[in-house]
């Protein structure tokens, strides 16, 4: 991606339990409270269903589920952030989908240096959708492909194994 | 590119479909004078705006050919296979000068290009030839052997007759007559003649209308389009014609402007007839009375077959009802029709809950409206299958004698009307499973006569509406499909085990999976397997499905089904738990009521209603919808292909207008092919709008398999 030449760029951190994740601003669109969410039958476990974003439907997915931790109920200060995923790079094809995290943090710079590996052992999530951690402060920020986490491919196929494992 | 030259190239590529369609017909039938007319006037037309928009090469074109025709028209060359050749190696270069914007793109194009306007010129040429020496001998024959010879000068003066009779509404369309007849006096030496016979008495007189028509000789050296030209304005309302009456300038002579006059104010009034005897009475000093009737009785059934401009302005007339919108604006439209169906919903909900008499009221009459107006647009948005259908005329005609095959192709239904996005849609896939058909279905004549079948090989396609939707059949008689060989490929590719037990039709049906074909010959047309399943998931992107059926040696059946419009659907609201599910109205049967513990209560999957027993979904439970279901539910019962079942849920709500919307990345998962999309409801929650279709067909096969 050419944004990673620059230097200090921004990001977008929430919270997943305990866990702080950020996000690059340039692939969040806004953030929304969260309204009536619909269930969609037969839809895999991490997808929480459908909203109206101003008219559109908006699919909405409980990023706990997706990183395999356990759905919590909505609080007050759980939100659903708007994300543009690039769905079939070759095409140019973006897709919108609502990420539902338990709170959003806050928006910060950080300069490319600050990005560092993910430690190789102890990662209880799937290192594909990482990309490094960043330290700010006392608070280690796992930064997140998001491009990789939400992508269509990455949501077929985790369906389809699931419609597998339940058969 | 600006407006005008937007709306240039659309009516273009409309007139050149209507070409393609009357040269189509002509082909069959060679002598039908109106399809000549309309070929005639297409070309003139496409002769003048090509021309106006700086498409030159386009203009070179037609304007020969528009010669062309007008000897045909004139009865002086017969419609030669030749001929339409010529027109439809033109009209695929139009399209291209079209695309192109008057660029030819290669040099092997330009190339062509030069041919074709050659061998057109040629004929031209050819055809000129043949005219004069026609011509003379038609003049011979009108106006007497030893026409006096007069040595025409330099510029060719020769003199036209025209008579010019407007039709009565002629003045309110703003054309004012005398003003052309004052063009006609710039043109040359011009002599007029009032008719005024047909002017009523005063009291009966309409100051609007026209009753006045003119009798004009014209000596000039110009040619006689450009007389026509003069009466361009008011070609749709007036009956014109213009004869050459001699190859001189006949106003000079005092004898016969006297006649004129004399014919002119006796009952019969100046006639082509008259002029030509007595033209022929001067010219043979002996003209005897009989052969002044004669002449005219010649004249007269010469003039019958032409149809006459006035026919012509009549057909125009009706398109000037209609009028032409870009379709983007037609999109525009719906799009916020559809917004203000979903606004319209929280306008009922707000009424709903302010419990205001007067509110409510305003809220139904919007409801009303509304609901008018929607279906006004969704009627706009229709297009006749016709625009779609000659395209496969051509198509079938050119394939057919590619592959040297004998095609009867037929239409029918090209009237039945469908939403403008399907249209588009759906001509390459049915363009591809027509060029099957002309491939792997109809064999070769050889063949045909072997198998007892005429050597002409059948293919129709028909349009229609059934079941609130629009149904496309092609059938063939061709060689159909043996589902033997379907089953054997399937098993060879893997994608079907011997012991799985299959119906002919289901066999058939095999074809639309990707990678599937069985012609052994991959031709350049078809063969190559990637066709049927592209064919049935363009289908299916349009809501549609579509199904083969074939009988070996009797022929193939394809069918495809499509919905009326894309975009807006008339459903029933239901509710499960709280989750909104729309059915569409057009599935929907009756509404029953079922108390929870009857459902479960039989051994098989079946309730009784109305004293029939009728497989259920249970929505609840397929959905995986928690909470506690009410004791009493209540039941909608659909129809599909005839076979109907019981859909059960918690609480019908009502009757529902909903915005199909995609329902995004969710869509893409699969184990969502049960819905048709979302809708957004009044409050701003989603509700899931159902496809009955699907879910009939699912339950189906699960109860019986």
């Amino acid at each position: 991606m050419s944004t990673e030449s620059v230097s200090i760029q921004s990001y977008l951190s929430f919270k997943l339990g305990q866990e702080i994740f950020a996000a690059n601003v340039l692939t969040v669109n806004e953030v929304l409270e969260v309204g009536k969410i619909t269930k969609v039958p037969h839809a895999p476990a991490f997808m929480r269903g459908v909203t109206n974003l101003r008219g559109t439907v908006l699919p909405v997915i409980d990023t706990r589920v997706k990183f395999g931790m356990t759905p919590v109920a909505e609080t007050q200060d759980s939100c659903i952030i708007v994300l543009t995923i690039a769905q079939n790079a070759e095409a140019g094809k973006h897709i919108v989908i609502g990420a539902l995290v338990d709170s959003v943090v806050e928006v910060f710079e950080a300069s490319q240096e600050q990005i560092k590996p993910l430690p190789a052992m102890g990662v209880r999530y799937n290192a594909n959708f990482i990309k490094g951690t960043f330290k700010v402060g006392e608070d280690f920020i796992m930064f997140l492909d998001i491009d990789k986490v939400f992508s269509s491919e990455e949501l077929v196929v985790l369906n389809n194994s699931e419609e597998v494992a339940s058969a | 590119m600006d407006s005008l030259h937007e709306k240039f190239l659309e009516e273009v590529t409309e007139f050149v479909a209507d070409l393609e369609n009357a040269l189509l017909e002509l082909e069959k039938n060679p002598e039908n004078q109106k399809l000549i007319e309309k070929v005639f006037r297409i070309m003139h037309t496409l002769k003048g705006t090509s021309a106006m928009f700086g498409f030159d090469k386009i203009g070179n074109l037609t304007h020969d050919l528009e010669t062309i025709y007008e000897f045909i028209r004139e009865q002086k060359t017969t419609l030669s296979e030749e001929i339409l050749s010529l027109t439809f190696a033109s009209i695929d270069f139009i399209k291209v000068l079209v695309e192109t914007n008057n660029e030819l793109p290669t040099e092997e194009y330009k190339l062509k290009y030069e041919t074709l306007l050659f061998s057109i010129k040629r004929k031209v040429d050819i055809l000129e030839g043949n005219h004069s020496a026609t011509s003379e001998t038609a003049n011979s024959s009108a106006l007497g052997e030893d026409t006096p010879e007069i040595v025409s000068d330099e510029k060719k003066i020769v003199t036209y007759y025209i008579q010019f009779i407007p039709a009565g509404h002629l003045l309110t369309t703003g054309v004012n007559p005398l003003y052309m007849i004052d063009d006609l006096y710039a043109l040359g030496e011009c002599k007029v003649f009032l008719r005024n016979k047909n002017v009523p008495d005063l009291s009966q007189i309409q100051e609007e209308s026209c009753y006045l028509s003119w009798d004009i000789f014209l000596s000039t050296s110009e040619e006689k389009s450009t007389i026509a030209d003069v009466f361009l304005f008011a070609e749709d309302a007036c009956t014109l014609k213009i004869h050459k009456i001699a190859d001189k300038s006949l106003l000079q002579d005092d004898a016969f402007i006297h006649k004129m006059k004399e014919l002119s104010v006796v009952t019969e009034g100046i006639s082509l007839g008259s002029i030509t005897a007595y033209l022929h009475s001067v010219s043979k000093e002996s003209a005897r009375k009989e052969e002044k009737a004669e002449s005219k009785k010649e004249v007269v059934v010469e003039d019958e077959p032409k149809v006459s401009l006035s026919k012509i302005a009549s057909s125009k007339n009706n398109s000037l009802t209609s009028i032409r919108v870009a379709s983007r604006k037609l999109d525009e439209m719906m799009n916020v029709v559809s917004e203000l169906i979903t606004m319209q919903a929280r306008l009922t909900l707000l009424a709903e809950k302010n419990n205001s008499t007067e509110l409510t009221s305003i809220a139904e009459n919007f409801d009303k409206l509304l609901r008018q107006l929607r279906d006004n647009s969704l009627k706009i948005c229709l297009v006749p299958m016709e625009t779609i259908f000659s395209r496969f005329q051509r198509l079938v005609r050119d394939l057919s004698k590619d592959l040297q095959k004998n095609i009867i192709f037929s239409t029918e239904g090209g009237e039945t009307e469908v939403d403008k996005t399907i249209i588009e849609n759906l001509s390459d896939p049915i363009l591809h499973l027509l060029r099957n058909s002309i491939d792997h279905g109809i064999e070769d004549a050889e063949t045909r006569i072997r198998n007892g079948k005429s050597a002409q090989g059948k293919i129709h396609l028909k349009a229609f509406y059934s079941e609130g939707m629009v149904q496309i059949v092609i059938e063939d008689d061709g060689k159909g499909i043996d589902p033997k060989r379907i089953r054997e490929k399937a098993i060879e590719k893997g994608i079907l085990s011997e012991t799985t037990p299959l119906t002919d039709k289901e066999a058939i049906n095999l074809i639309f999976l990707p990678g599937f074909s069985t012609a052994q010959k991959v031709s350049e047309i078809s063969g190559r397997g990637v066709g049927m399943d592209v064919v049935r998931q363009r289908i299916e992107e349009l809501r549609g499905e579509i199904y083969i059926d074939s009988k070996v040696n009797k022929g193939t059946t394809m069918t495809i089904k499509l919905p009326l419009s894309l975009s807006i659907i008339d459903g029933i609201l239901v509710k499960a738990d709280d989750t909104c599910f729309v059915i569409p109205l057009s599935a929907v049967d009756k509404c029953y009521e079922i108390k929870h513990d009857e459902i479960h209560a039989g051994f098989n999957d079946l309730v009784i209603i109305d004293g029939e027993q009728v497989p259920f979904y249970y929505l609840r439970e397929e959905f995986a919808i928690g909470g506690e279901a009410p004791a009493i539910e209540q039941i909608v019962t659909i129809t599909y292909e005839g076979q109907k079942i019981a859909l059960i849920v918690d609480r019908i709500v009502g009757e529902y207008q909903s915005v199909l919307k995609p329902l995004g990345a969710m869509g893409i998962s699969k184990g969502q092919e049960l819905l048709l999309g979302a809708t957004i409801m009044g409050d701003g929650t989603v509700a899931l709008v159902l496809d009955s279709g699907k879910i009939v067909k699912q339950l189906l096969h699960k109860v019986f398999i």
